[in-house]
């Protein structure tokens, strides 16, 4: 009787020390990606909710409308910016031609304009030009390029006078990678790079740029 | 010998009462954990966490509710809930919205069991970069003044901040709890 009792207790005791592991929320940053396992690799395209690289797919090229905005003096360094991306990819991506009937403003119209913007916001001074794209579950349907004429001084392919100027040719090969569906890329080298500084040329696309354009394109 | 008996069937007892209580605290801590033996404790518990997110959208408020609330701000300083605009991007960023709760305000109300967001301030980002709140802080990104306001998004990560911090995120959601779970329209 007295040995079924020792037992019992004995056996409580375990149960009662095994218990004690649990404490409150343990979470720490390793316990973070198992359950995200099977993530695309974006390959510096922007992705949608599910995970998927957002692009044009097979609707190429890509036609950009050079918009009546922009001065007729920097066409030909906007169609050299799409010949640049279309050479370091050997096939037809982008194609640019301008169309000064379309009045569209920058939006969801499924016109790719090119916009030469003279009133630019004050708090967003900073920036040379911005990219919108829209898309689809995964394709893209529109991309907007605004330029910042309001704030910067561009300079057109071939022009000497480049102090205190921005290359446009520069501006416009990262611009039309925004708009086939490229991020910035951190790597100075990549013609993704965030900044630009004035005076300099970026348009030698990297190995990076063509690499990652090679998982969509 | 009788007395010895007696004794250990007593203690006995109050063993089994000890650890009925403290497995009913527990549960109520942090809930049952998954059976799933490939998760370590702390991914069983993000599971569980994630499994007692409910989320509401009205047309004033935008609400996410858990009853593990109170319990993962006795572990973390910070909430953060990001919102992502969905199917645009500017210069390869979808315009987002970070609202960031402290856990310290949290933690005052200890029956508190939802983050809530004003659909007005979420608006008002259109116009001004951040709103500071008494316990908690907005901020945008890609957001600007000259392009409209987008109208469809989604709540995309939840992210806990202190000495450990983790985020649920954007796919994890989705694979968990489903696509459209944590979608909304703004207008
Ligand atoms: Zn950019």
């Amino acid at each position: 009787m007295f040995k079924a009792f020792y037992i019992s207790f004995l056996l409580i005791l375990v149960l009662f020390l095994g218990s004690c592991g649990k404490k409150g929320l343990t979470l720490k940053i390793g316990d973070q990606d198992v359950l995200a396992l099977g993530n695309v690799d974006s390959c510096n395209f922007v992705q949608s909710a599910s995970g998927l690289r957002v692009s044009w797919k097979s609707s190429t090229p890509v036609k950009f409308i050079i918009g009546s905005s922009v001065p007729t003096k920097y066409d030909a360094t906007i169609v050299k910016a799409a010949t640049v991306w279309n050479n370091y990819m050997n096939r037809g991506l982008i194609s640019v031609h301008r169309d000064n009937t379309l009045t569209n403003s920058p939006g969801d119209d499924r016109y790719n304009l090119i916009y030469w913007v003279t009133d630019w916001p004050d708090e967003q001074a900073m920036e040379q030009a911005r990219t919108g794209i829209r898309w689809d579950v995964s394709k893209l349907r529109d991309a907007d390029i605004k330029i910042n004429a309001d704030n910067f001084e561009f300079y057109a392919d071939g022009e000497t006078n480049t102090t205190g100027k921005v290359s446009l040719l520069s501006l416009m090969i990262h611009e039309m990678g925004h708009g086939i569906g490229l991020k910035h890329i951190n790597d100075i080298v990549s013609v993704m790079f965030t900044h630009l500084a004035t005076g300099t040329e970026r348009s030698s696309p990297a190995k990076v740029d063509t690499d990652s354009l090679g998982c969509e394109y | 010998m009788k007395k010895f008996l007696i004794l250990f069937a007593i203690l006995d007892f109050i063993f089994v009462g000890i650890i009925l209580k403290i497995s009913s605290e527990q549960q109520r801590q942090v809930a049952s954990v998954s059976t799933d033996s490939e998760l370590t404790e702390g991914q069983q518990q993000k599971l569980e966490l994630m499994k007692s997110f409910v989320f509401n959208k009205t047309d004033s408020e935008v609400v996410l509710r858990t009853n593990m609330l109170q319990a993962a701000c006795a572990t973390f300083a910070t909430i953060e809930l990001k919102f992502k605009a969905q199917g645009l991007a500017f210069s390869g960023e979808p315009p987002s919205i970070s609202h960031s709760f402290s856990c310290e305000e949290i933690k005052k109300d200890n029956s508190l069991d939802s983050m809530v967001t004003l659909v007005a301030d979420l608006k008002s980002l259109r116009n001004q970069p951040a709103i500071k709140k008494p316990s908690s802080l907005l901020r945008a990104f890609a957001i600007f003044s000259d392009e409209e306001l987008p109208n469809e998004w989604r709540l995309s990560e939840i992210r806990f901040g202190g000495t450990d911090s983790f985020s649920v995120s954007e796919v994890e959601i989705n694979k968990v709890l489903g696509e459209d779970i944590f979608k909304f329209s703004l207008h």
